[in-house]
């Protein structure tokens, strides 16, 4: 039996990391905020539907999957890893294994445009400093403070001025290991004026185990930037909690794409802030829970200047005891008129022991905007089951092909093909019938 | 082939079939016509086994089996087929998929050898050509905006594909217009052979018009009241339903086929 929670409240100054000098300053501010801070409890509001403290202590192996982790040597574990990744897929692909940066898994030759925080030179250090910790967060900052405290090193990308990036960046956090330990992911991804990139991050962790993944994103999105953000968590074995901040300046969009597996526990929480006017964010995500699995997502569009638009939908499965958590915020502040935000979360509960909590939030401070917001559970369509059924497809088939259908337009939203058929497979195969003991109602 | 016995069925505690007696023989095409609210479609759908319809009473022998016994998905592959009244929309499972899991699922309990992927879109087109839907259709989800026709014409198609023992049309020639009610019975007679055979259920001659069929039953207040040939659906043609209901011999005495 492991306890996640210590290492996450038993730090103090004396771990503060000195490696990177030039990072001692993000690091002292984020300890400093820290000492104000705790641990979110169900008491703080945005975390009351999760049992933050259970969830963190006793995580423990079962026999099987600790058998299952002794027998395998480490080829065995870097074919593993590597299978998990898409493949011919043409694309600045950049690996990280256990938050380390592994060059060989990566595909470095022509791409100017990544760096690791701790290969930076002084001008890209100073860019780093001048934007990290600067993005809106509207969440409890506990766990992002945690990260910036402990911060050693990051992975940078800068899209110049009017660059179009010819493939899209796909950044790999596989996860693996027998340790229980917390990994701090960090991301500055910076679009400069008139920039156009595709970034796809894919979090993945093929055997069970203890670890955390605690990431911090932050991605700048400045004058008529264009950024499609696709990130897909199948990392369905780890603790993952997620900061993810978005900077909007004018007329630039920001795109994203969220497929999520519900683990023992998994929080994002996003924080877009439309800053410059006709700014544009659209936000797609689905995610599935199964067994005793917990997902919580959080998302806040903060429209602050006027003629911005987001578009939100979320599509959420939720399977035998797992529980789901969608918080879905839309706050429009006094000078953002002529704001068009619309916000859809629907979910499908698969059994009678599953449960979601959905709940939309509007904070409206100007008079000429037009907002909606809706919520929906149901269950599968009984009148569809039943049409599968009569021309021979079993029940249990059914009920996958009705689910992935519920998922279908996320999937069907993600714009590269190799991504898109990678996910619908991976899907695909997570539903499928042998991933029951037996039928359930 | 198919043997119902004394079968009595309701709905949340309604009796809808009250002793309901038919027996269909290899190759045979039956037609069952009647009034609203007589129990046409309670029938269908019990055969077919859709949840809430209960059979109280009675026995359905489809060749050796006691089809009330076996779940939707086994008597399908037992070739038992339903035409939908209402064909259900499914949006985001593609008809193609759909086509082919149920063909699969089917192919795998008959013991067929599985279609390769080319041979089974030059079978799909081709049953799409048949009755008359663009092969462009296979793409789209599931019903998934089509028109009341296309969804009729799309329930023949899937007959055709699967090529069950026994079909049951329920009412699927209503709410057509001409040209797809001879689409609907081009596909029905392509399918006519001595080892397969028919239930249709309608409330209109014009069906039969061009799928002729070997018996025809009345069917009231749960029971079959009268059956005869094809000259009976002429006869309720002109004279309507009233005349039976009225007489009181034939629902004291069902006629057996």
């Amino acid at each position: 039996m492991t306890n996640l929670q210590p290492v996450i409240t038993d730090f103090d100054n004396t771990q503060l990391s000195q490696k990177n000098p030039w990072l001692q300053g993000i690091r002292d501010a984020a300890s400093e905020r820290l000492k104000m801070l705790q641990l979110p409890t169900q008491k703080t509001e945005d975390w009351k539907y999760l049992k933050l403290e259970k969830l963190l202590a006793d995580d423990q192996l079962d026999a099987q999957s600790m058998q299952l982790l002794d027998s395998k040597s480490a080829d065995d574990i870097g074919e593993l890893l590597t299978q998990s990744l898409i493949s011919d897929f043409d694309a600045y692909r950049l690996v990280f294994v256990n938050g380390v940066f592994v060059s060989e898994l990566s595909h470095l030759e022509r791409n100017p445009y990544s760096i690791l925080f701790s290969e930076a030179n002084t001008a890209q250090q100073q860019l780093i400093v001048d934007h990290l910790d600067t993005s809106h967060n509207y969440y409890h900052d506990y766990f992002s403070s945690l990260n910036s405290a402990q911060l050693e090193d990051g992975l940078l990308i800068h899209i110049p001025m009017h660059c179009e990036v010819d493939k899209p960046f796909y950044i790999v956090n596989l996860t693996q290991g027998e340790q229980p330990e917390t990994n701090m992911m960090r991301l500055l991804i910076i679009a400069e004026t008139g920039s156009k990139a595709t970034i796809i991050e894919h979090e993945d962790a093929p055997l069970k185990h203890t670890s955390m993944v605690n990431t911090v994103i932050e991605c700048f999105v400045h004058d008529s930037a264009h950024i499609t953000h696709s990130r897909l968590q199948f990392d369905e074995n780890i603790t993952s909690i997620c900061s993810h901040r978005v900077e909007q300046s004018c007329h630039s969009t920001y795109q994203q794409h969220q497929i999520s597996l519900a683990s023992k526990l998994k929080r994002n929480d996003l924080t877009v802030s439309l800053r410059g006017e006709y700014a544009n964010t659209d936000i797609r995500g689905s995610f599935y829970g199964r067994h005793q699995q917990t997902i919580d997502n959080h998302t806040c569009m903060q429209h602050i200047a006027a003629n911005c638009s987001s578009n939100e939908v979320f599509r959420g499965l939720v399977d035998d005891q797992a529980n789901a958590v969608f918080n879905g915020r839309i706050h429009i502040h006094p000078d953002a008129q002529k704001t068009l935000a619309e916000l859809s979360n629907k979910n499908l509960l698969l059994s009678g022991s599953a449960t979601i909590n959905t709940k939309p939030e509007l904070e409206i401070y100007a008079d000429d905007v037009r907002c909606s917001h809706g919520a929906t559970v149901g269950q599968i369509d009984s009148e569809a089951l039943f049409y599968l059924q009569s021309r021979g497809i079993p029940r249990v088939e059914a009920k996958r092909l009705l689910s992935l259908a519920f998922i279908a337009e996320i999937v069907e939203q993600l714009t590269d093909n190799n991504v898109r058929e990678f996910v619908a497979q991976r899907s695909s195969s997570l539903l499928s019938p042998l991933h029951h003991e037996g039928e359930k109602q | 082939m198919l043997k119902v016995t004394n079968l009595k069925a309701k709905i949340d505690d309604k009796e809808i079939l009250k002793g309901l007696n038919i027996e269909v023989k290899a190759g045979e095409v039956h037609a069952i016509m009647g009034p609203n609210g007589s129990g046409k479609s309670t029938l269908s759908n019990v055969l077919a086994g859709r949840d809430n319809y209960e059979a109280t009473d009675g026995t359905v022998m489809f060749e050796d089996k006691d089809l009330l016994t076996l779940v939707p998905e086994d008597r399908a592959r037992e070739g038992i087929f339903l035409a939908f009244q209402y064909p259900v929309e499914i949006p985001g499972v593609s008809n193609l998929e759909f086509l082919k899991t149920s063909l699969e699922c089917l192919y795998t309990h008959q013991n067929r050898p599985l279609l390769s992927a080319v041979e089974f879109m030059k079978l799909a087109r081709e049953k799409c050509r048949l009755v008359d839907l663009d092969t462009d259709f296979l793409k789209r989800g599931v019903n998934e905006g089509f028109s009341g026709g296309e969804k009729k014409r799309n329930e023949i198609m899937q007959m055709l594909m699967l090529e069950p023992k026994l079909c049951l049309l329920d009412e699927t020639d209503s709410g057509l217009d001409i040209d797809a009610l001879k689409v609907v019975a081009d596909g029905i007679n392509e399918l006519r052979s001595p080892d397969r055979s028919f239930i249709l259920i309608t409330h209109y001659q014009r069906l039969l018009d061009y799928v002729q069929p070997d018996f025809v039953h009345v069917l009231a207040d749960g029971k079959i009241v009268k059956s005869g040939g094809s000259e009976l659906a002429l006869e309720l043609e002109a004279k309507g339903y009233s005349w039976l209901e009225s007489g009181s011999e034939q629902s004291a005495n069902p006629l057996k086929v």
